[in-house]
């Protein structure tokens, strides 16, 4: 028996339940908390799969600066803001499609599951900074992503900024 | 072994439950955490391959979909913002056009 199954059963399970918390919760502080706790939990379980730094980068950008966003947000919404409730025809509707979304996920990954994901190696150093580092900065790997992505948040950043101002200017 | 078949389980069964909520909310605000989870789903399967390889690779990438999921987090609210401005209660299915 693994020595790392408790824990990452414990990880799952938390993180599992905090979703499920995220998506019936009525209201929204409720909505970020549990959010908050999956993305703690979700951190765990990188740091259980030898992945310190993408669980360090979770920790940091997740329940550092998203979950922040998404409670200043939430703290400027209007007050008494309250959400309608869906009809039955499309609670009915949406549940039956996330239930074929899962027949249809358990559908592709059931070759893994008659022991097709084996640990290739299992004891191999993956996740150091270097490692890492290096997949994300040696040309012809992940450096063309990696750099896509700061024009992609400047892009955000002014698009947001820029739409909130249209809106917001007296006319 | 069960580790990763519980990791990957626990994966799939969080991607359907955010892409639920995704189709159930009416707030945008709770649709967009909603995508975060489908996120977060993807990213440990990223994650789950790489410790299974023993390749540095995965993690990577999952570094990368974090900064993609801070920029549509960004997005996301501003639109839900300028939203919640005009409209009490919010419905997504509502507005018409957004001008901007």
């Amino acid at each position: 028996m693994d020595v790392f199954f408790a824990p990452v059963m414990a990880a799952c399970v938390l993180a599992l339940l905090s979703a499920l918390c995220v998506v019936t919760a009525r209201g929204a502080i409720r909505a970020v908390v549990a959010l908050l706790a999956h993305s703690l939990s979700i951190a765990a379980l990188y740091a259980l799969l030898a992945a310190g730094l993408v669980a360090v980068g979770q920790l940091l950008i997740y329940s550092g600066a998203i979950v922040v966003l998404f409670l200043f947000v939430v703290a400027l919404l209007p007050p008494g803001g309250r959400e309608l409730t869906s009809q039955p025809l499309r609670l009915t509707a949406g549940v039956l499609v996330g239930l074929a979304l899962l027949a249809a996920l358990f559908t592709a990954i059931q070759p893994s599951m008659g022991g097709g994901l084996q640990l290739v190696a299992p004891n191999a150093p993956i996740g150091s900074v270097a490692g890492v580092g290096h997949q994300l900065f040696d040309y012809g790997k992940l450096l063309a992503p990696f750099e896509l992505t700061a024009p992609l948040l400047l892009v955000a950043i002014v698009g947001s900024v820029a739409l909130w101002r249209r809106q917001g200017a007296p006319s | 072994m069960l580790t990763t078949l519980t990791v990957l389980t626990t994966s799939a069964v969080l991607f359907a439950l955010g892409a639920t909520g995704v189709m159930l909310r009416r707030n945008p605000v709770a649709m967009l955490m909603c995508v975060e989870i489908m996120l977060n789903a993807g990213n440990l399967v990223l994650v789950l391959g790489s410790r299974a390889q023993g390749n540095d690779a995965g993690q990577a990438s999952a570094l990368i979909v974090l900064v993609i999921a801070a920029a549509e987090a960004v997005v996301g609210l501003g639109l839900a913002l300028v939203l919640f401005r005009n409209r009490e209660p919010v419905d997504i299915d509502e507005p018409r056009m957004v001008r901007g």
